[in-house]
């Protein structure tokens, strides 16, 4: 099959031209338009479903809102997950997908069942919506509005109905959400005295704001062949228009009693349960941008910065638009470091054949190669739809995507170098040496494909981040073959039209080395059980390193700003966090690295991000690394950085990066290596048997950072009403509440239209009357007969701690122990853990205990690759039999796969660093490589030996002719890779543990294809062809 | 060790500070003291204890105060003080003896006092002659405010004058029917006719002096018209007492009956205040009490008043006891009908302890304040709270006069210590 494509594409070469023309334009194509991001996507195929209740505490927020949406969506076809998050004031329930569903079809299926839930949640506690069609990687630009002379109501006015509308409108953003200052309300501030001594009901008051503010229309009356409109004008406009808005009549005296009789109507801020301050200077206006999900981050950021500029002309005079996380800086840098690979790779490789094969054309006809790989790359990426990201081309390796190209150039240089005399049949020539090493050309490669199909296989998390990275290799490597094996013959027939005149037989550097190699070849050759031994103490005593290694999973990836994530005492106010934050920045502002600070604390008035007010999130945009000026690297800065804040106590900050953070708070969060998840009804019991938990497991060896979710510890003004209290007075239940609702925690009663921006119209007691808890208890309460009581005569009146929120899980209310291991390894703690907490914790019956955490993530990869990698590794075998239909052969190989790791488990025990996916890859492509270098020379020396010549003679010529395509293949690997190996920029984390792999590894993997494979095929030969009894002798 | 421990108590009782430690779970008594030599220095028996535990080491072979892991079971959180309060975020205070008052607050309305506020009405129907007095108008008692011309009047004039002039003649027939009568010139009969005469008219008279005085006259007004003999039928109506006029109906030329208000005249030197006391606070209130007043048109002044009046029954409607207090009202910026916020100050309760309310946190069921140590050290103490008012909390144990707290930062500090408790689902 494969000779006949070679043949094929030899016969039709301009077939094969149109086609590679078609191949660059398609692929420059899909180049403009591949998505490109900086990291991947890890977050789960969700939809969330934010309720803003006002006023409710966690319990009766679960209980009214949550529960119902809940138990609605359960039942829905495809969900992995429900949970929810029920806190102060908001409900947040996430439904999560299968990974296959399209998230269209997803909320779709939602909104059906958001209905039924809509109808069991009480009248005019909130309304449910769902969450933006976004990701984790949606908040794609963050800006804060700034002016100098303008109050933050005003910058709050000017971002919600100015900035904010305008950037709706940009095609790929799905949401901006605004964040701090005051949002803008028209207040009836009501004095209680005097509706108490003009008795009147709060509730009339309410009314008649309703009443007296509506636009009619009257359909229209003809009059003179004309028709005229009816509008009825009864909006309300100023702050007089409300004062005079009449409430009631005095019957005795028949004076109306207008608002303004009864309070004062101004132009305040509504309750907020966020803030934002910038760079320890106070106050300012967030907005945060969101990526429609599918979108691409870096056309849709250059969109919306346009736009920006459109506004800015329009904005109120000294008002500015500051940015302080703009992803395109982000994916530029990926784009940076993913150039750098290519042209680096194309340059040195370029460099590298010229000495080794001494042929320019050839080796720029190899460096060629290259950039169609990398177009194939991409076209095969934008069908996929796999985003570009530093995960999936960060690891993309053009000197190992060049060696079937280098292998095929060089045995055609050689081939017409051999023949140059006889200049007639060039082209057959040309396909006569690309038949010979089309084949194992094309084993290597399929094998090297195979190696990636494991981590293919990968679920979730660690699926969604490793998955581009295999297949984007995948796609790499079949484009490389292809190219290899039709377009380089193809070329060189051009190429090579005249022959090759100034060849010589062997240049100095080959010749050099071949000098050194031959004898010590001959050696290993006589000497096999030798050579094996040597090999195997090697290959032994590297694996006693292993257990030495750490292990890590998931790689981080540098995003180049920091992402602090303050979180302070439950109870802590708003206006107190918000002061706090000042402080913090000013500490981080004195570090000269940091060009910006912005906090964000709390959750905005439409919230998707269900954090208190005692969580804040601190961007930290840092300047250009040559700037800095205290720390070299981004872990020192952040370590002294933790340091200076700890002066500010009170606080546990933990130091993360905005994408990180943002993908964290999406998939459920649990980020320490094991979570005990308790599942029970009732709080005090979850929380007491959660502490029992929590004790157990942290007396475990190993156990570290041992935490229960903290759920109690918000304080909360109880107001129990006293049935019998009301019952005598005649009041109603609903008579207090709503007093507690209206009066102290503010009502909206109507809009206020100001051209198309609208504001809430509330009434609401005066700060006096509802500020303290004395003031509440003296608030006169009246019922319907005209009696007025106060609160503290029907109600029991008391600051209680209460719970700070309330998770749930399938449908279970649930609390988290969290603990990370150090020294020691996951599984048998985990197995410690269990029988601990199963002998120690006494679990009420109804409450049960699951197991999850990071180590969830590791156990299911480690299911899914044990099953993976014996079945890649038997395809392998399969190959190599059906490439050489030898068992022994195959075998033979084999054998040098787990060997090749050797160098790779050194470099990675001298440098320090943890088996990671990233190693574990970077190992999957030794053993590629090895297997393609050992295909190679194998198969020369099977098809010499084929020609008659002796085992041994066979073996020696083989593998000196094969060293120079064996050295070229690995010098241009590990040249390719040197500049990640030692590489600090973006993508470095993945890039790093991988390429220190290969360069070792292959180093190593190197001496055993030249040395210890030759001696091993004659030994294995030798004892075959005496036991067949010496048919040749 | 021990003598380490000593100094460094010294030197705390020195820095004024107070060190008294109370560990959860301990019943006994708590705050038993004892004094040392210094004076200032007090220190309990708990103390001693608990500062012992604080000299000892941890499970990390460390002072347990030092240790950063330990720290926290006792009690003791370690700041960086100077920073924090360069910075602004802590500040102490003392805790110190001063009095107290304790306040409920009601809302009330002003009204005048009803035994100090007239209409002025006519006591003859007449027409309006004149009028003195306009709305707002001060009058002084006896002053004239209208003048009524009465037909009424003039005719009770004209029957006394006449009346006096009967009288004069029946006088004068008395005197010579006497002289006959001594002289026996005429019987005795007529001489007791003659005095019986003199005595009807007498009678006569004073009926009709007395109805000058129903009309208002006084004496000087009778003799006056006596003397001069004048009767014009013009009555002048005059105010009662001293007063504001407050209502005017009276219009010159207008008929008026008897009965029909002229003026509403009031005394505003002096008001009412009525509010309403709810049943749980009726107990505290007693008359004589201080009020103070609060109106929305003088927020910054201070209106002060006694209690003059509690209610005997419960209102049926409002389920509130009506209490009355009495205002001085010199400057008359007072109105009636004004709505004001009383505050009943119940009691002044001299020698209580008293702590700014910053410096205290809940922490559980308990109160707590956090005192200095030393340099960056503090340590948490619980204290019983008595009343409050909304600037300070009554300490009623757990503290010493003159014991500094930290009040700003004392949520902080308090956070530094639960800080174990709340790293919750935070990466590590």
């Amino acid at each position: 099959m494969i000779e006949k494509l070679i043949g094929f594409a030899i016969k039709q070469r301009f077939l094969v031209l149109v086609g590679l023309l078609l191949l660059i334009g398609f692929g420059l194509y899909s180049l403009k338009h591949l998505p490109i991001d900086a990291v991947p996507d890890v977050t789960t195929n969700q939809v969330q479903i934010n309720t803003d209740v006002p006023g409710l505490g966690p319990v009766d927020v679960e209980k009214l809102v949550t529960f119902p949406i809940e138990s609605a969506m359960s039942g829905l076809p495809y969900i992995d997950e429900i949970r929810s998050l029920s806190k102060s004031a908001f409900s947040q329930v996430t439904v999560v997908f299968a990974d296959s569903v399209d998230i269209y079809f997803a909320r779709q299926l939602v909104l059906e069942r958001l209905q039924i839930a809509k109808e069991r949640i009480p009248a005019g506690l909130g309304q449910p919506l769902m969450g933006p069609i976004s990701t984790g990687l949606g908040e794609i630009y963050r800006y804060t509005v700034e002016g100098k002379d303008l109050s933050p109501m005003e910058l709050r006015t000017i971002q919600d109905w100015i900035i904010r509308l305008q950037l709706l409108t940009v095609p790929g953003i799905t949401e901006v959400n605004s964040m701090g200052g005051f949002v803008k309300q028209y207040q009836v501030v009501i004095d209680p005295a005097k509706l108490v001594s003009l008795r009147i009901p709060l509730r009339q008051v309410f009314e008649a704001l309703a009443k007296n503010n509506v636009n009619t229309g009257g359909a229209y009356i003809e009059h003179a062949s004309e028709q005229y409109n009816i509008r009825g004008v009864g909006l309300v406009r100023t702050i007089e228009d409300i004062e005079n808005i009449v409430v009631d009549v005095d019957e005795t005296s028949g004076t109306p009693i207008f608002v303004k009789n009864l309070g004062n109507v101004i132009v305040g801020p509504e309750i907020r349960y966020g803030a934002a301050t910038r760079d320890g200077k106070g106050e300012v206006v967030a907005g945060t941008a969101m990526l429609l999900k599918n979108e691409n981050s870096r056309t849709v950021v250059n969109r919306l910065k346009k736009k920006l500029e459109d506004i800015k002309p329009y904005l109120p005079a000294g008002v500015t638009i500051n940015p302080f996380h703009d992803r395109t800086d982000l994916v530029n840098a990926t784009i940076h470091t993913v150039r750098n690979n290519i042209t680096s790779g194309i340059i040195l490789v370029v460099a590298l054949l010229i000495l080794l094969l001494g042929n320019w054309r050839g080796a720029l006809l190899v460096a060629f190669s290259i950039p169609l790989t990398a177009l194939f790359t991409f076209s095969a990426m934008y069908q996929a739809g796999i985003a570009a990201t530093l995960m999936s081309l960060g690891a993309l390796d053009f000197g190992i995507i060049v060696d079937g190209s280098v292998v095929m150039v060089e045995n055609i240089v050689r081939h017409l170098s051999l023949k140059q005399k006889n200049s007639d049949g060039i082209t057959q020539t040309i396909h006569e040496s690309a038949h010979e090493v089309g084949r194992p050309i094309f084993f290597a490669v399929m094998i090297i494909i195979i190696v990636y199909l494991p981590i293919a296989t990968l679920q979730g998390l660690e699926g969604k981040m490793f998955k581009p990275m295999a297949f984007t290799m995948i796609f790499a490597m079949v484009g490389s073959l292809i190219i290899a094996i039709t377009v380089i013959p193809v070329l060189c027939s051009f190429v090579f039209k005249k022959g090759i005149t100034a060849f010589k037989e062997e240049n100095r550097v080959i010749r050099f080395i071949k000098k050194g190699y031959l004898p010590l070849l001959h050696k290993t050759v006589d000497h096999p059980r030798i050579t094996i031994a040597i090999v195997a103490v090697c290959f032994f005593s590297s694996l006693a390193l292993v257990p030495r290694l750490g292990s890590e999973f998931i790689p981080e990836l540098d995003e180049g700003a920091i992402a602090i994530h303050a979180q302070r005492l439950p109870s802590v106010s708003l206006t107190h966090s918000a002061d706090l934050l000042g402080k913090i920045e000013q500490v981080l502002m004195q570090f000269p690295e940091v060009e910006t600070v912005v906090s964000q604390t709390g959750r905005a008035e439409i919230g998707f991000d269900p954090m208190g007010q005692e969580l804040t999130d601190v961007f930290v945009t840092l300047k250009p690394r040559k700037e800095w000026k205290t720390s070299k690297d981004k872990e020192e800065l952040v370590n002294l950085m933790e340091k200076a804040l700890t002066r500010i106590p009170g606080m546990i900050y933990s130091f993360s990066q905005p994408i990180e953070m943002r993908v964290n708070e999406l998939i459920a969060g649990i980020r320490s290596d094991i979570a005990v998840k308790l599942f029970g009804d009732d709080l005090e019991i979850l929380k007491e048997t959660a502490g029992e938990i929590e004790r157990a497991v942290a007396a475990i060896h190993g156990a570290e950072d041992v935490k229960a979710e903290q759920v109690a510890g918000q304080p909360v003004l109880q107001i129990s009403i006293d049935r019998a209290a009301i019952a005598r007075y005649g009041i109603n239940v609903s008579d207090v509440q709503d007093v507690i609702e209206t009066a102290i925690g503010g009502k909206r009663a109507s809009e206020v239209f100001e051209g198309q921006m609208r504001f809430d119209l509330i009434a609401r007691f005066s700060p006096e009357a509802r500020g303290s808890v004395e003031a509440i208890r003296n608030i006169l309460i009246s019922s319907p007969g005209g009696v007025n009581v106060p609160m503290s005569q029907l109600a029991e009146i008391e600051v209680v701690e209460g719970p700070v929120q309330i998770s749930r899980e399938h449908a279970q209310r649930r609390i988290v122990v969290e603990c990370n291991i150090r020294g020691r390894d996951i599984g048998s703690f985990v197995a410690e853990a269990q029988k601990k907490i199963k002998e120690e914790v006494n679990l009420p019956p109804g409450y049960f205990i699951t197991y999850g955490g990071q180590f969830e993530n590791m156990q299911r990869a480690r299911v899914r690759l044990a099953i993976a990698v014996p079945t890649a590794l038997f395809l392998i075998f399969v190959l190599l039999y059906a490439a050489f239909r030898s068992i022994k052969n195959a075998l033979l190989i084999y054998i040098n796969i787990p060997i090749a790791a050797t160098g790779g488990i050194v470099a990675l025990y001298l440098r320090g660093m943890p088996f990671s996916i990233s190693a574990g890859v970077g190992f999957i492509i030794l053993f590629g490589l090895t297997v393609l270098a050992s295909v190679v020379m194998v198969s020369f020396i099977n098809e010499l030996r084929q020609s008659g010549i002796p085992i041994k003679e066979a073996v020696i010529k083989g593998a000196e002719t094969r060293l120079r395509p064996i050295l070229m293949t690995v010098s241009t690997d590990i040249i390719g890779f040197l500049p990640m190996a030692i590489s600090t920029g973006m993508g470095a984390e993945v890039q790093k543990p991988l390429a220190t792999v290969i360069i070792c590894g292959e180093a190593f993997s190197t001496l055993l294809t030249l040395f210890v494979l030759p001696a091993l095929y004659r030994w294995f030969e030798k004892r075959e062809t005496e036991k067949s009894g010496n048919i040749s002798h | 060790m021990k003598k380490l421990f000593y100094s460094l108590l010294f030197c705390g009782a020195f820095l004024g500070v107070y060190t008294d430690v109370i560990l959860s779970g301990s019943e006994e008594s708590r705050y038993e003291t004892l004094r040392f030599a210094q004076g200032d220095i007090i220190e309990n028996v708990e103390d001693i204890r608990i500062d012992n535990a604080l000299e000892g080491n941890c499970e990390h072979n460390i002072p347990i105060i030092e240790c950063d892991g330990c720290r926290y079971e006792v009690g003791v959180v370690k700041v960086d003080s100077e920073f924090l309060k360069k910075e602004g975020m802590l500040e102490l205070a003392e805790a110190k003896e001063s009095t107290l008052n304790s306040i409920i607050e009601a809302p009330g309305e002003i009204s005048t006092n009803p035994d100090r506020e007239v209409h002025i009405t006519p006591r003859i129907p007449g027409i309006i002659k004149e009028v003195y007095k306009g709305l707002g108008d001060k009058v002084t008692a006896g002053e004239t405010v209208v003048l009524l011309d009465s037909i009424e009047f003039g005719q009770a004039k004209s029957d006394y004058l006449k009346a006096k002039a009967m009288m004069e003649l029946a006088g004068k027939n008395y005197d010579r029917v006497k002289t006959l009568s001594e002289k026996q010139v005429v019987s005795q009969k007529t001489f007791i006719e003659a005095e019986s005469e003199l005595e009807r008219a007498r009678i006569e008279l004073r009926a009709l002096e007395e109805r000058l005085h129903l009309l208002g006259m006084k004496d000087s007004d009778v003799q006056k018209i006596r003397e001069h003999e004048e009767f014009q039928s013009l009555l002048p109506i005059i105010a009662p007492f001293d007063g504001t006029v407050i209502e005017k109906h009276a219009v010159i030329g207008e008929r008026v009956d008897v009965g029909f208000g002229l003026f509403r005249v009031a005394d505003l030197t002096r008001l009412w205040v009525w509010f309403d006391v709810y049943e749980k606070d009726l107990a505290k209130v007693k008359n004589g009490q201080n009020v103070s007043l609060l109106v929305l048109a003088y927020p910054d002044e201070n209106f002060e008043g006694q209690i003059t009046y509690i209610g005997n029954t419960v209102s049926e409607k409002t389920r509130t006891t009506k209490v009355q207090a009495e205002v001085d009202n010199a400057t008359g910026k007072l109105k009636p009908g004004m709505f004001v916020t009383v505050a009943i100050h119940l009691s002044e309760k001299g020698g209580a302890l008293i702590i700014p309310r910053d410096s205290v946190q809940s922490d559980g069921a308990d109160k707590i304040v956090f005192i200095p140590l030393k340099d960056n050290y503090f340590i948490k103490k619980k204290v019983l709270l008595g009343t409050a008012t909304p600037e300070c909390y009554e300490v009623l144990e757990g503290l010493k006069d003159g014991q500094k707290v930290v009040t700003k930062g004392s949520f902080l500090l308090k956070s530094e210590l639960q800080k174990e408790k709340f790293g919750e689902g935070c990466p590590d």
